[in-house]
């Protein structure tokens, strides 16, 4: 679903933000990513989805190359930043509207789908309203739903449960889960070890812009006793 | 007051702070090549101020220079001021940050005045400072001259600012909290902006008849209080410089009133106004909910046009560049300064189609839509990147909504034109095809510009918009284009106009045809590396 081989990216010349990175990630698959605040986590998201380009490597997703084959690699995937930051002066409803039409959704579809997402987020009384009058959590909660509304096969999410209550929290989490049974893949990025831990396949564990870690979470913690969080420290620990 | 520097620092240091990293956005010897760009675009002004002066001092009077650039200056600042205040003031996103620190409100007026003092001092400098120059070059370094004058340059400001700040508050306070308040900012600025210019062609209107001239002349300091009329300061400070320690108490207590009145006003505007307007729209209206599907380039055009219309600074932007020409026109005629005897006169005859052609193609000269339109997405570009849509598709209709506005303005003054100076229906098809052309031209070069210099990473809109060093780009282009095409018309001049007009439509093809090579070898990629934030 997802191939990502040696990406590499730095900003300036002096600091390398990602270093020679590769992951797979197959259909059905719920993989989570953690990582030190900093570790390159939003920049190889903003890579794998085309908001920035890597100075090497490469990004395929559902067999098309994210470089030379972009639009059929885009429609594979949608992706929610982990700042709400979209063009806000129009009302939900025109937002998922613009979201459907981009991607192809008949009307039925959209018609069910909002419905669906938008009151298990219990932001459909909000939807006619404009966006700059939305709080950060139900603007992060629309552009999840807008995320959700193509059904695209993999779903990427940059720090998504960072803003949201513990309802909607739980929501989306069932919501990931649910996408993975009906064969989709989901790809989200985290700093709290607790909602990786009983919820994700496998997790990639990046640190300075290296995977130190990629596997499920028994191997990675193999001695039972010790728990993620402490794997976790000791690995990325800079002493 | 400690805390009030402190904020004012960081103000400063935030604004010249980003211009720098928006200088050196691409590192190397050509960011510094670019910073200094600004100050060609000051040589034309400069250039003329010096043709003032002599003109002036050729009657001896070059004195009376300094009380007409002061004027300028300070109406130009005054102008200026206006837009830059409601962006900085109302739709900037620090705001939210501000309004959080222990600081009073009226700290925060005034660091965010102190914000936009640099800007004005510079619009000063270029226009008074030269004139100062001159004069004290003339009369030979006078200790006293240098002093008052270098005061004088320093303090130019804050009477536009005070001036700007009184008008717009209230204004402001006005709109705050209603429906349309955006809408209302937009027209409300442009009401003023029209009214200023109003008032200085009616001025301008009284100075041109002779016999008062006489008069006046006739009279001691009769052409200074002519000059002068406007703006009795500007008298004052003349009179200062020359010789008179009265009239220099008197400007010093107008400088020291304003800067009085803007301190005291300060703590009622940030109650009254800033924290009044800044509550979000209290209009609980919900739109139905429907769903309904819109074609691709329609949603990409829509989308291009509502980021302009729904943020007042760029409305105002995109309109004042795009339809100046249209107002200037309008209100000329309107004053009778362009009447139908000047415009009709047999010495301009053979140069009809060229008035015409200018005035039509004015929009795609003056305005440069397209330079900014990468950059006016802002924090929102990355939207249209992660979206499954092609970047010629992404590009194009950036391109579409340059030239809709643009062809809006230009039909309205071809309208006007054809009435007011008919051409010829062949002349006429020629003069707009051309137009058509030079203005695709114009958008490609523009998208361009923008494609090497975007610039996303923006907290206020004015800053987006003026502190772009692409749009004095731009007008490098226009200026380069204007070379060519007076080229031809120098080399065929024994043409007919319309065959001329019709030799620059095919040089701006040729050209297209060469930019659009450019463009797809090189700056399609470009655009797909441009990093979103
Ligand atoms: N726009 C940028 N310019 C320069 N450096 C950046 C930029 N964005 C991120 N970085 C740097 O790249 C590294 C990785 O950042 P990021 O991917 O945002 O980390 P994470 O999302 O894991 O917290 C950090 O060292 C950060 O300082
Ligand atoms: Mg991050």
């Amino acid at each position: 679903m997802l191939k990502i081989s040696q990406l590499t990216k730095s900003y300036d010349k002096k600091n390398i933000a990602l270093d020679n990175l590769n992951l797979e990630i197959k259909k059905g698959e719920l993989i989570g990513f953690i990582g030190p605040n900093g570790a390159g986590k939003t920049t190889t998201l903003k890579i794998i989805t085309g908001i920035i380009t890597s100075d090497k490597g490469s990004v395929e997703i559902d067999g098309h190359n994210i470089a030379t084959d972009m639009i059929a690699a885009k429609k594979s995937f949608t992706f929610v930043p982990d700042h709400p930051e979209i063009y806000e002066s129009i009302s939900g409803i025109d937002y998922l509207n613009f979201i459907a039409d981009i991607y192809d959704v008949s009307i039925e579809d959209r018609e069910e789908r909002i419905q669906s997402f938008s009151t298990q987020f219990q932001i459909d009384n909000a939807l006619g309203k404009k966006i700059n009058t939305y709080s950060h959590g139900m603007k992060q909660k629309l552009l999840i739903t807008a995320a959700l509304l193509p059904q695209a096969p993999l779903f990427i999410l940059d720090e998504p449960h960072v803003g949201l209550d513990p309802h909607s929290s739980r929501v989306l989490k069932d919501l990931m889960l649910d996408h993975c049974r009906k064969g989709g893949s989901v790809l989200f990025s985290t700093h709290v070890l607790e909602v990786v831990e009983n919820l994700c396949d496998k997790i990639a564990i990046i640190d300075k812009g290296k995977l130190i870690a990629f596997d499920t979470l028994d191997n990675i913690s193999k001695n039972k006793d010790v728990s993620l969080e402490d794997t976790f420290l000791e690995m990325t620990d800079h002493e | 007051m400690n805390k009030l520097l402190k904020l004012i620092r960081i103000n400063i240091k935030d604004t010249t702070g980003r211009y720098m990293q928006q200088m050196n956005a691409k590192g190397k010897i050509s960011g510094k090549i670019l910073a200094l760009l600004p100050l060609l675009a000051a040589l034309p002004a400069i250039a003329l101020i010096v043709i003032i002066y002599n003109s002036f001092a050729q009657i001896n009077l070059g004195y009376l220079a300094l009380t007409y650039t002061n004027i300028a200056a300070i109406i130009l600042m005054f102008v200026s001021s206006v837009p830059l205040i409601v962006s900085s003031f109302f739709y900037s996103k620090d705001l939210s940050m501000l309004a959080t620190l222990p600081i009073k409100g009226r700290s925060i007026i005034i660091a965010k005045l102190a914000g936009l003092y640099p800007y004005l001092l510079i619009m000063g400098l270029v226009l008074f400072g030269t004139t100062s120059i001159l004069y004290l070059n003339d009369t030979g370094f006078q200790i006293r001259a240098i002093i008052i004058l270098l005061l004088a340059i320093i303090t130019l400001p804050v009477i536009p600012l005070a001036l700007g700040t009184l008008v717009t508050l209230p204004f402001m306070s006005l709109v705050a909290g209603r429906k349309h308040r955006n809408l209302f900012t937009v027209i409300g600025n442009l009401l003023l902006i029209g009214a200023i210019l109003g008032i200085e062609i009616v001025m301008s209107k009284t100075v041109s008849n002779s016999e008062a001239i006489i008069k006046i002349l006739s009279q001691k300091d009769g052409l200074l209080n002519l000059i002068g009329k406007g703006y009795p300061p500007s008298i004052w400070l003349t009179k200062g410089i020359v010789s008179s320690n009265l009239d220099i108490l008197w400007y010093i207590l107008v400088q020291i009133s304003a800067f009085i009145l803007i301190f005291l006003l300060a703590s009622k505007i940030y109650d009254q106004a800033l924290k009044k307007f800044n509550q979000q729209e209290s209009s609980g209206e919900a739109q139905k909910i429907s769903y309904k599907k819109t074609n691709i380039k329609l949603l990409l055009l829509k989308r291009n046009l509502g980021i302009i219309f729904t943020n007042p600074t760029f409305l105002l932007n995109t309109i004042m560049t795009i339809f100046i020409p249209v107002i200037l026109f309008v209100l000329y005629s309107l004053m009778g300064i362009m009447n139908l005897n000047t415009l009709n006169n047999p010495a301009i005859l053979p140069f009809r189609d060229f008035i015409v052609f200018g005035i039509i193609i004015s929009p795609s000269i003056l305005g440069s839509l397209s330079a900014t339109s990468i950059s006016r997405e802002g924090k929102f570009f990355w939207e249209t990147r992660v979206m499954p849509i092609r970047h010629e598709d992404s590009i194009a209709s950036r391109e579409l909504t340059t030239l809709l506005l643009n062809g809006i303005g230009q039909t309205i003054l071809a309208i006007t034109a054809y009435l007011i100076l008919p051409v010829e229906p062949l002349h006429m098809l020629v003069i707009i095809i051309t137009v058509i052309f030079t203005t695709i031209l114009m958008s490609k070069v523009d998208l361009i510009i923008n494609i090497e210099r975007p610039y996303l990473n923006w907290t206020n809109p004015t800053a987006c918009i003026k502190n772009n060093m692409n749009v004095m780009l731009s007008l490098g282009s226009r200026v380069i284009f204007g070379g060519l095409a007076f080229l031809i018309y120098y080399i065929f001049n024994n043409l007919n106009a319309t065959y001329v007009i019709m030799l620059i439509g095919l040089l701006s093809i040729l050209l297209y045809s060469i930019v659009l090579f450019i463009f797809k070898k090189i700056y399609l990629t470009k655009y797909s590396q441009i990093d979103a934030i």
